[in-house]
């Protein structure tokens, strides 16, 4: 058992999963319809004390929704696209609060109080301080608060996006966009293998200290090796520990594969949704030369 | 089924591939419906091999020559899908760091189901049924990172119960836990065993099953040769059980592992004018000025108020072996870490016995060493004699050898040090804590997953340690362990030291209750 054959294992998992989501979207219809409404609010509470939404507060949509608004918000705070007019800078500033309002009903209300802080900090800044500040300090305040204005909403979306989706979920929607193998294979192996790989790397690295200075002394090329193979040995290892496990449970049993990920477009999804198309629509808008 | 028997093996032999002896040979088992069944024997007895007849992964994953037939369940192992059986039999390992495919509780307890196909929302109800029945509602949905030991093997047994297979296949599965995580993992199986359940436990400790099971197995080298009913292997005569090479049955009998520590005076000598009164000890402990003095401990993950390790002060006797003990998630480890100095954040200072010079983290980095619980990740080179030699002060091969002579391990020189047996390994690990020339060595759960022999052969390891004057401190939750091998006891409890008493009679009695109780109970 190699670490490409237990990657390869993954990914056979991984198809599986793909081909069978749309099975999974019959089967929560199919049951849906059948069950009726009565029970709808028993297996709400079944999901309730599954664990599903614990963590995710009120505001839960699916991982394609999330993509498609941090991709909004790179696009319109990161990289200024639609440039200086009048209603892309109101676009801009709205957009700026909205990671603000994902992370309050999420669960991550001191994010969310913290970033809302930092804006209001910053335009506080930039109104009040700015115009009395001249020569390299005022322009050093400028600087710094433009380019924080302008990283910090898309990194707190990402990081909302980061802290509310599941590896499952993720690589389940990004199966659905027909993103290819290649891309959500790695995905799905880097969730599963990289904390491992680190805690292995830290031990290897308590062990090498341990063993003291030598290794500090110019034996880069030795260095490397004592560092790489026991890493890859004990990858190896765990991965081929890992398969028998995974196997025992009926990986592979058939070419289908359900899943519990809740992944499905919902009112929420096409509130968000539509007001990202808002903000394009705006942006076309303004490039035609209708608004300002 | 229930006359035939739920599993079955008629004259099974099993030689796995690139191995000329076979694991198992002649193998006959019949085991009914309902039945709690322990397979015992030394390491490399054939107990994992029959493990894996059973869930399937002998012969389709594992190849080699297969003869005789299984069956389990009404299907023919060999002819049947593994995935198959998968829905048959359900398997919780050894290792919960190898065996959990997501990262969170609530994903690992759908994974079986989603791949046997069943429609989301049975698989919601079964998580919640199974959730309740083990008691972790708690934990569905937290990231499996989070939990701990026991909290693991819970939910590995929670989620192989989802789909719900009427066979369960336990492969060693306390040798990562403490006392009270097997206390829960007994309450678990005795559950399921109430649900009708049939289980195979393959397992090395065995005083937390005797009153679980129903019918034991004993093999040596690939056949059961004797088979005893539960009543049977509870008044196992003690001579008899020991020359089996089994571990104790009873809490009682754990006491008795004073025995290899053996004649020893070394806690006779601590013990002088003590009670058995906890203070009492503390303070003979610390008077006596052989000792290293363990000064304001403290250590504090970052960002987090909670004091994970806080010791004012203690005494670790200077050439003995002194035993850390206490729950998993006690300190225990972070203890180890901080007196070998590999944490920046752990403050507090080390006193040297005679010399009184006070040892800071970077000076403990050079006069402690560590043999790791995964001795995996301290083997760097090419073959065992390099291994002594890179963990020697100034290379000296002729030393090297003499250490290697000295533990036995002689014949392994040029052996690559990944050929070996976990055993070998470890005391390859071991021998090269002796060549390090370092005055204190820490021992990290030197005895998970060991049988007796290998046991004993540490325990009397670390007791020849201590007669070339070391000090060794084992981390370990293994009472059997503790008792054979070290001379005194430090509990860790909540990061705090709880009780630190010599091991004489009645500390024996004391420890062993201790690291029992919850099953006990």
């Amino acid at each position: 058992m190699t670490i490409s054959s237990a990657a390869s294992e993954v990914a056979g998992m991984q198809r599986i999963g793909g081909a069978g989501t749309d099975r999974t979207e019959r089967a929560e219809r199919h049951s849906g319809k059948a069950i009726g409404g009565a029970t709808v609010a028993a297996a709400g509470s079944a999901c309730a004390a599954s664990g599903m939404p614990s963590y995710r507060g009120l505001l839960w949509c699916d991982p394609r929704t999330k993509i498609v608004v941090v991709f909004t918000l790179g696009c319109f705070c990161l990289t200024l696209a639609g440039g200086d007019a009048q209603s892309m800078i109101i676009v801009r500033r709205l957009l700026a609060f909205a990671p603000a309002l994902l992370l309050l009903f999420t669960r991550r209300r001191g994010a969310g109080i913290g970033y809302a802080l930092c804006l209001v900090g910053f335009w506080l800044v930039a109104t009040f301080v700015l115009p009395h500040v001249g020569g390299p300090i005022g322009w050093l305040i400028y600087a710094s608060v433009g380019m924080m204005t302008q990283m910090l909403p898309a990194a707190m979306g990402a990081y909302w996006m980061l802290v509310t989706t599941t590896a499952s979920e993720l690589i389940g929607a990004l199966q659905r966009m027909h993103v290819p193998l290649p891309i959500t294979v790695p995905i799905a192996v880097m969730f599963r293998f990289l904390p491992v790989a680190l805690a292995e790397q830290r031990a290897i690295n308590d062990a090498m200290r341990m063993r003291g200075v030598r290794f500090g002394g110019g034996k880069v090329g030795q260095m490397l090796e004592y560092r790489v193979v026991p890493l890859m040995t004990n990858s190896v290892r765990i991965a081929d520990e890992l398969t028998q496990s995974a196997l025992t449970r009926g990986l592979g049993y058939d070419k289908h594969r359900t899943s519990i990920a809740r992944i499905g477009f919902h009112t929420i999804d096409m509130l968000m949704l539509l007001l990202c198309a808002a903000c394009y629509i705006a942006w076309g808008l303004t490039a035609m030369g209708i608004l300002q | 089924m229930s006359d035939t028997g739920i599993i079955r093996c008629d004259n099974v032999s099993f030689t796995y591939a690139n191995v000329e002896t076979p694991s198992i040979t002649g193998f006959d088992c019949e085991i009914h419906a309902g039945q709690v069944v322990l397979l015992c024997g030394d390491s490399g007895c054939g107990k994992t091999t029959v493990t894996r007849l059973v869930n399937g992964l002998v012969p389709h994953y594992f190849e080699g020559t297969l003869t005789g037939r299984v069956s389990v369940d009404g299907l023919d192992v060999a002819s049947s899908e593994l995935a198959e059986l998968g829905k048959h039999v359900g398997t919780v390992f050894q290792n919960p760091k190898s065996q959990f495919f997501t990262l969170d509780v609530t994903g690992e307890m759908a994974f079986g189901c989603e791949n046997f196909t069943m429609p989301p929302d049975d698989i919601r109800a079964s998580i919640a049924r199974e959730a309740q029945r083990f008691d972790i509602e708690h934990l569905l949905g937290r990231p499996i990172d989070a939990l701990s030991g026991g909290q693991k093997q819970k939910v590995a047994c929670a989620s192989v119960c989802v789909p719900d297979p009427p066979i369960l296949v336990f492969d060693e599965p306390s040798s990562n836990l403490d006392a009270t995580a097997i206390g829960e993992l007994a309450r678990a199986i005795s559950l399921l065993k109430k649900h009708g359940k049939t289980i195979l436990i393959a397992e090395h400790r065995l005083y937390w099953l005797a009153n679980l099971v129903d019918q034991v197995m004993y093999m040596r080298d690939g056949q059961i040769v004797r088979t005893l009913s539960a009543d049977e292997f509870r008044s196992l005569p003690d001579h008899e059980r020991q020359a089996m090479g089994l571990r104790p049955v009873h809490v009682e009998d754990i006491e008795d592992f004073a025995s290899v520590r053996g004649g020893d005076s070394a806690n006779g000598e601590i013990a002088d004018g003590d009670t058995g009164d906890a203070t009492d000890a503390v303070h003979s402990n610390t008077d006596t000025a052989e000792a290293y003095q363990v000064e304001h401990f403290a250590y504090r993950y970052q960002h987090s108020r909670n004091v994970v390790l806080d010791i004012a002060h203690a005494a670790i006797a200077a050439g003995r072996a002194t035993a850390i003990t206490g729950l998993n998630g006690a300190g225990k480890s972070t203890f180890a870490r901080c007196l070998q100095g590999l944490d920046r954040r752990c403050r507090g200072t080390l006193i040297e016995p005679q010399t009184g010079r006070s040892l800071r983290r970077k000076q403990r980095l050079s006069s402690c060493f560590t043999v790791m619980q995964d001795v995996n990740c301290e083997l760097f080179c090419e073959s065992v004699l390099d291994e002594i030699v890179l963990a020697q002060p100034q290379e000296n091969k002729s030393v090297a050898l003499d250490v290697l002579r000295r533990l036995d391990l002689e014949a392994f020189a040029d052996r690559h040090p990944l050929s070996l047996s976990g055993g070998q390994k470890q005391r390859v690990a071991i021998a090269a804590a002796l060549a390090s020339e370092r005055p204190i060595i820490i021992l990290d759960e030197p005895t998970s997953g060991l049988d007796l022999r290998h046991m004993r052969q540490v325990a009397s390891m670390v007791r020849s340690l201590t007669h070339m004057g070391r000090t060794i401190v084992v981390v370990t939750h293994d009472p059997e362990f503790a008792i054979a091998a070290c001379d005194a006891n430090i509990t860790l409890e909540q990061g705090r030291l709880a009780e630190a008493y010599p091991l004489d009679a009645a500390g024996d009695q004391r420890l062993a209750a201790r690291l029992t109780a919850p099953v006990a109970a």
